[in-house]
């Protein structure tokens, strides 16, 4: 195979493999989320294990077709922008989740649960701001 | 579909292909979403018994060589199915089992042993009175009070006896009549400063608490005594008498079933509920009561119910005791109330025949493996957990494996009751409903 055909081809396979990842990462997260909420309902069919595994092997693979190629440093400059975006989404998730989740919690462990993950955020966003002056 | 890459332009043959390729991975993407739901919304349950590498006694699936001509196979599940798929692999050289007919039957095994001759008579300790004759339930046999002043002089009173009409006490065989009036005959039940004592071979053998006398006996079959009573016999106290057999008992986050001296932990709710036991049948018991017993392997669905178990058919009404491996008729008003401290177990007579059918073909592969499907749907409203199938042949034949696989067919009906469970376990979980 010709060079100029070779490198569609793996650019082909990159963007694809991202692709792949997004519909990976979209059914991980309806897959947490239903089994959050309907606790072995859900995982009774797949294996968590198998699907974090299949997570970094797809993560490898972006990985290796990017840097033969050269379009990671490219990508990460769209991506940075895009993050805020995605953050904001992840957070609306991960809250729901973990909020979801403290229902079975009594309210006292709930109550310290809640003051020390404030504390936790508190002496991050400390430590994070610091840094970046 | 959201790109990550669209910064990355390919040339024009490439972007059509990449175009295809998304669509493909999408395709499969929803196909694999369609399995998982199928799989996860009409869940098959499958049964394996591989005679060359598997010991049978740790199968899912239970084998019972009945003659060398009948072989019973028993999957375990709470559930309905729409379909039972039956695959049988014979050894090599074995005769041709097409047309062999399979046989299923969906009960409780322990309701499928075999009814005795005898009926379930009065427990030991049990006092009887029979118009104007009073009895003693003592070592298996009722023995009679030569006397009311027999009875008098041991202390007895007429409301420490429980009336029982002449057919009951025909059931039962008769023993020695009671004429001591100085020593008190063998299973005699005291009540001495709180705590409840049976007297056996001269010895005071106590209850390990009131709770678990309860679960043999009533209250004013024990005679009240006093201290001094203690030193007429010995105490036996390393051997205290716990609970009735089949009484089930909570201690901390679990669920125990006594058995022949020792606990059963159940491993989930689950398994309970399929047994057709009743949340309100649990004696919640304390560190000493449950300590008196061994624990046992947890219980587990392919176990059957133990000894003590009583069954109740719910199309005539009659009450099973079951014994050891065989099963008692309850007959009699007041037999009955003894054994139903419990409910029962509900069941239904015609659990027991094997109604659903169907012939075996060849199959192209495995070798020498043959199958057929019968339809479970009408099981849905015969109780039991236990789903047998019977093969019967003419010749003897070697197995190498068994395989059963339950399916449930994708309609409205499966699908009602899937969206009911979820909606009990959303209901359950949110703290809205009854959890498992």
């Amino acid at each position: 195979m010709e060079k100029h055909s070779k490198q569609q081809l793996e650019l082909l396979v990159y963007k694809l493999l991202h692709d792949v990842l997004f519909l990976w990462l979209f059914g991980t997260v309806c897959l947490l989320t239903a089994q959050n909420i309907l606790p072995n309902y859900f995982f009774s069919e797949f294996s968590l294990a198998k699907i974090i595994f299949g997570l970094f092997a797809i993560l490898f693979l972006i990985g290796f077709f990017g840097k033969r190629q050269d379009v990671s440093s490219e990508e990460n400059k769209e991506k940075t922008k895009k993050l805020s975006e995605t953050l904001v989404f992840l957070i609306i998730i991960s809250s729901a989740l973990i909020i979801n989740s403290f229902r079975t919690l009594e309210i006292f462990p709930l109550i310290a649960s809640c003051v020390f993950a404030l504390f936790i955020f508190f002496a991050f966003f400390q430590i994070t701001s610091k840094s970046q002056k | 579909m959201f790109n990550p890459t669209k910064n990355i332009v390919l040339e024009p043959v490439w972007q059509k292909i990449y175009f295809v390729g998304r669509v493909a991975i999408l395709i499969f993407f929803l196909l694999v979403v369609l399995y998982f739901l199928k799989n996860t919304l009409f869940p098959s349950e499958k049964f394996a018994l591989d005679f060359n590498n598997q010991k049978i006694e740790e199968s899912l699936l239970g084998y019972e060589d009945v003659s060398s001509l009948e072989k019973i196979f028993s999957a375990y599940s709470k559930d309905n199915f729409s379909f039972a798929n039956f695959k049988i692999t014979a050894k090599k050289n074995q005769p041709n089992l097409t047309d062999k007919e399979v046989l299923l039957r969906k009960t409780y095994s322990a309701f499928a042993y075999p009814l005795s001759d005898q009926l379930a008579t009065f427990p030991d300790r049990t006092l009887l009175q029979n118009n104007n004759d009073f009895f003693l339930v003592s070592n298996g046999k009722i023995r009679k009070f030569s006397s009311f002043k027999t009875l008098e002089a041991l202390g007895y009173s007429q409301d420490n006896f429980q009336k029982i009409t002449d057919e009951e006490i025909g059931y039962m065989e008769k023993g020695e009549e009671i004429t001591d009036t100085q020593n008190y005959p063998d299973n005699s039940l005291f009540l001495i400063d709180g705590t409840y004592y049976e007297l056996l071979v001269g010895a005071l053998r106590p209850f390990v608490s009131e709770k678990a006398f309860l679960s043999h006996c009533e209250k004013n079959q024990a005679l009240v005594k006093d201290d001094d009573f203690l030193k007429k016999y010995s105490i036996n106290q390393d051997n205290l008498i716990g609970f009735a057999n089949g009484t089930l008992l909570s201690f901390d986050i679990g669920v125990f079933l006594v058995e022949e001296g020792k606990v059963v932990p159940f491993n989930n709710p689950e398994t309970f509920l399929a047994l057709g036991y009743n949340w309100d049948d649990i004696i919640s018991a304390n560190e000493e009561e449950i300590g008196l017993y061994q624990r046992d392997k947890v219980f587990s669905i392919s176990r059957p119910h133990p000894s003590g178990t009583v069954f109740q058919d719910q199309d005539s009404g009659k009450y099973y005791l079951i014994s050891g491996k065989d099963k008692k008729e309850i007959r009699g008003e007041n037999i009955q109330r003894i054994y139903l401290k419990r409910k029962p177990v509900l069941v239904n007579e015609k659990s027991l025949s094997f109604d659903i059918s169907c012939k075996l073909e060849k199959k192209l592969w495995p070798f020498n493996s043959y199958g057929c499907q019968m339809p479970t749907a009408t099981l849905e409203k015969i109780t039991g957990k236990d789903y047998q199938f019977k093969l019967n042949s003419n010749s003897t034949f070697e197995i190498s494996q068994v395989n059963i696989i339950f399916s449930r067919e994708i309609n409205w009906l499966n699908m009602r009751d899937i969206f009911s469970d979820i909606k009990q376990r959303l209901l359950g979980s949110y703290g809205y409903g009854e959890t498992l």
